[in-house]
């Protein structure tokens, strides 16, 4: 309730601060103009970082399955476990063996096969990434390198490679997706580099196709976990 | 901030993943820290070893009386300098209550510490002020441990007023203040030298203790205006590091004070609140289809129907629009199209220039193979951007897509507008406006730290036809404390020393009222010619040629006024000063961030003389630099300052909140403003409005061109 109160009382604030005008979108000039720029979202990011302990993902709500059967295009579920938050996204775009899908709120994943190679919006994004193809993955075994480009505090490439190796790490399993059940095997990546590892969980059905999945993004970020909601 | 600084830490592990350039600045163990000058050192004293290059440091500190804050900026790997403003309380002396004062430090790195030598570092402190500070040193400081540092240092000046051990190179010679502002060269390293030193144990993380030995005899707060009791050379400190970037101290200074620190250390690389850049993400690439499967689309039959551009515009700006980038014109062929885009939204050009490459590909037939995408600023193309269609398609999530695309993609000179072409839609005429708050502060008088005023103002333009532009500012004020300035001293015309004359009486203030026309006269050539009421102070006509290859390091420009002072109230009228006034100009993009720029010519007052600025810019925005003029005017007639100088940094809104906007703080900080080398201040100079699209400074962010 204070929260929501606080959250009123800065919205008036910008909006006082912010004036009005013919164009909001133009570039705005001194202190001023930059300070209610920066009012609001820095207001809202303190906000945010008073959440409560992060939620399970698991506990996180997914679309009804008649909500999944229903819609034109595919849709899968995206949690980041480390800031407790989770989104359902809609498939946007396919340009060869890449496909974006987007939450409601514009932020958006690149899989190959399933395999994460890009974000926008997450923060520290993934911009691109050199990754094993669903098909190696799902053999299950033989090493590889990966390659993953981040966007620094400078706007420059930071590049992260370090050498992986698969292997299937658990029998035949199940995994329960919103009404639905699927046979699949669990295969671990495991990433070593001089500072640190990485491990990459995918539980990949008889077919090869990638069903859930917990993967790295990025050092602020960390993992995210992929769920394939539709058929 | 307590929230992010949270993430920020939990982050860290995560970071060492990163072998290379790690995103959150955790705090090393043996970090160097800062003492009550806000400078690296102990607590009184200065140490041997420098702050991570890049960083700027924002310190407060207090004890007896004595306020310093100081701002500081590692220029280089081993070259720092600081700015100060000390209020020394109780000074009751020269008709000042409190005495402030003004200082600038300078440092060098001579020795970089290794495994048996230790860091040394020269110093100058106060190198140019009125003396109160003046003091230099050499000092040298070891880590014995992760955790444990000694430090030991000889000081002159300032730093050689207590425990002397003798005068290794002569008698300092009395400061020569004249009016201050120039270095006292002759007085370095000369007089009494004094030795220092002192300890400095990180007892955990967060947990720091000091104890220094001072050679500061503080002569003149102990002795002449007896601000405080100087009973012992030794103080002790404990500091608490309460997040990376927050340093707190609380010490015992000379035997008889209390003392307190706030040091906050800011790293222009590291975004602070969002680790990343925030906003919508783009629309992703539509691949055409491929010809044998869809012969039909990739017909180049759309070319011949009439209204095929003005439809294709306005799915461009359609897309656009809700990125806020503005469609300027769109010419379309069968196998190539040119884009005019303004950008309104991104601070990192080349991100628009991917929104638009984005747009082009998902809305141009698939015969469109060549996009030329052309920055419009004030209604000049500031460069085309050429790249394939079939690269925009192939390399969108490609392992490091950015620099390959960058490969294949050229700059090019923008060149006229090409037949056909339709201009974007309701832009000429076209009437901005805006009413928003307004603050203007006046920082460091001498008889004050702050004098402030808010109000209203109001903007608009007229956009007429591309180039060709009418545009206002009027302000009024609700509140100020400006009061009636004292009258200027000035032997000069008052072109600049009478500017709080024009703050406190403006009101409501014409603060411009200018028609401006830009243009480009032909190849690798920008023009201006702006007349009316040009700023605050001056009315008349002003006319610029910018010489400025694409892909040039060099530009080179010609500026001439014709101006005549306005009238204090800032409406209509003028007084009956006139001058011409100009510049020649050279700009310098060294590389690795440094860049600098050469004015010759005559200024405001009449005077001739040059201004040198050397800045260092990161690729995100951040700005920070120095500049001086010099010119015939004699040090004496200049009066306080001797000369016009001072300090400027820039802060991007988008390093704050990772969304997207081109707005920033940008801040100048000159000791004294005085008349001589004074420059007329007109809107749309050329070189800062275009250069941002040339291929040198939109390849430092090109990494944004697929956010």
């Amino acid at each position: 309730m204070t929260r929501m109160r606080l959250t009123a009382l800065a919205a008036a604030a910008a909006a006082l601060l912010s004036g009005c005008g013919s164009d909001r979108g133009g570039s705005a000039a001194g202190p001023f103009a930059a300070l209610r720029e920066v009012g609001a979202p820095v207001v809202a990011a303190a906000f945010a970082a008073r959440r409560a302990t992060p939620a399970q993902p698991g506990t996180l709500p997914r679309p009804t399955r008649e909500q999944i059967d229903g819609a034109d295009r595919e849709i899968i579920f995206s949690a980041v476990p480390a800031r407790g938050s989770g989104a359902t996204l809609a498939k946007i775009g396919q340009n060869g063996a890449v496909s974006t899908y987007t939450t409601a709120d514009a932020m958006t994943l690149s899989l190959a096969g399933g395999v994460v190679v890009a974000s926008r919006g997450l923060g520290e994004d993934l911009m691109s990434a050199e990754a094993p193809s669903a098909a190696a993955i799902a053999a299950g075994r033989g090493g590889h390198e990966r390659a993953y480009y981040f966007l620094g505090g400078l706007d420059q490439k930071r590049i992260l490679r370090i050498a992986c190796t698969l292997q299937q790490t658990g029998g035949a399993t199940r995994v329960e997706l919103v009404g639905l059940s699927f046979p699949v095997r669990e295969i671990t990546e495991t990433c070593t580099g001089s500072a640190g590892t990485i491990t990459n969980t995918y539980w990949v059905e008889p077919s090869g196709r990638i069903r859930k999945s917990r993967q790295w993004l990025s050092p602020t970020v960390g993992y995210l976990e992929l769920e394939l909601l539709s058929r | 901030m307590a929230g992010s600084a949270r993430t920020v830490l939990k982050a860290t592990t995560a970071a060492a993943l990163l072998a290379a350039g790690a995103t959150t600045p955790a705090v090393p163990q043996g970090a160097p820290t800062l003492n009550l000058y806000g400078t690296t050192g102990l607590i009184d004293m200065p140490s041997g070893q420098h702050q991570a290059d890049g960083t700027f440091n924002f310190g407060v500190s207090h004890f007896a009386g004595i306020t310093r804050t100081t701002l500081g900026f590692q220029i280089a790997p081993r070259i720092s300098g600081s700015f100060r403003y000390a209020a020394v309380g109780d000074w009751n002396f020269g008709g000042f209550k409190t005495y402030y004062d003004r200082s600038f430090d300078l440092r060098f790195r001579l020795v970089d510490e290794g495994r048996f030598l230790p860091a040394v570092t020269i110093g100058l402190q106060d190198l140019a002020g009125t003396g109160l500070y003046s003091g230099e040193y050499i000092v040298a400081t070891k880590n014995l441990t992760p955790r444990l540092r000694v430090t030991a240092g000889l000081g002159w000046g300032r730093l050689g007023s207590y425990g002397a051990i003798g005068s290794p190179f002569g008698d300092r010679p009395p400061p020569d203040v004249g009016q201050g502002g120039v270095p006292n060269w002759e007085q370095w390293f000369r007089g009494p030298a004094a030795p220092f030193g002192g300890i400095e144990w990180q007892v955990t993380d967060r947990i720091g203790l000091k104890v220094e030995y001072s050679s500061d005899a503080y002569e003149v707060e102990d002795g002449e205006r007896g601000i405080f009791r100087r009973q012992s050379p030794f103080n002790f400190g404990i500091e608490y590091q309460a997040n990376p970037l927050t340093r707190l101290g609380a010490y015992y200074m000379y035997g008889s004070e209390i003392g307190v620190a706030a040091h906050f250390a800011l790293d222009p690389r590291v975004r602070p609140v969002t680790a990343g850049i925030l906003g919508p993400a783009p629309a992703p690439v539509e691949p055409r289809p491929a010809r044998a499967a869809d012969p039909d689309a990739w017909s180049e039959e759309w070319v011949t129907q009439a209204d095929a551009p003005q439809l294709l515009r306005d799915n461009i700006a359609r897309r656009l629009g809700r990125e806020g980038i503005t469609v300027e014109a769109l010419a379309v062929e069968s196998r190539r199209a040119q884009l005019r885009i303004r950008n309104g939204s991104y601070d990192a050009e080349a991100q628009a220039v991917g929104r638009a490459a984005r747009a082009l590909a998902n809305v141009l037939p698939a015969s469109v193979e060549v996009f030329e995408i052309v920055p419009v600023v004030n209604g000049i193309p500031a460069s085309a951007v050429v790249m394939r269609r079939s690269d925009v398609e192939a390399l969108e999530n490609a392992p490091d897509g950015a620099a390959r695309l960058r490969a294949v993609t050229t700059v090019a000179d923008a060149g006229p507008l090409p037949a056909g072409a339709v201009l974007g839609a309701g832009l000429y005429p076209k009437l901005n406006w805006s009413l928003a708050p307004f603050a203007r502060t006046v920082l460091f008088n001498a008889d004050g730290p702050v004098r402030v005023g808010v109000g209203a103002r109001f903007s608009a333009s007229l956009d007429l036809a591309p180039g060709l532009v009418l545009s206002t500012s009027v302000t009024k004020r609700i509140f100020d404390n400006f009061g009636e300035p004292a009258p200027s001293d000035s032997v000069l015309p008052r072109v600049r020393s009478d500017i709080s004359l024009y703050s406190s009486r403006g009101d409501p203030a014409i603060e411009s009222l200018t028609f401006a026309w830009y243009g480009r006269p032909g190849r690798d050539l920008y023009s201006r010619l702006t007349v009316g009421y040009l700023e605050r102070m001056f009315g008349g006509v002003s006319a610029e040629l910018l010489w400025k290859p694409v892909d040039s390091r060099l530009a080179l420009g010609v500026e001439v006024n014709y101006v005549k002072q306005r009238d204090y109230d800032q409406l209509l009228g003028f007084r009956d000063y006139e001058v011409a006034t100009g510049h020649v100009s050279a700009y310098y993009d060294f590389g690795n961030g440094f860049h600098g720029q050469v004015d010759v010519g005559r200024y405001l007052a009449g005077d001739w003389g040059a201004t040198f600025t050397l800045d260092r810019e990161f690729a995100n925005g951040w700005k920070v630099g120095a500049f001086a003029t010099l010119t015939d005017v004699s040090f004496d007639d200049f009066g306080e300052g001797s000369f016009d100088k001072g300090v400027r940094l820039t802060i991007p809104v988008n390093w704050m909140t990772g969304t997207p906007s081109r707005a920033s703080f940008p801040v100048t900080l000159r000791p004294v403003l005085r008349d001589g080398g004074a420059r007329l201040e007109v809107d749309g100079r050329l070189y800062e409005s275009i250069r941002d699209y040339h291929a040198h400074s939109l390849d430092t962010q090109w990494e944004r061109f697929w956010r």
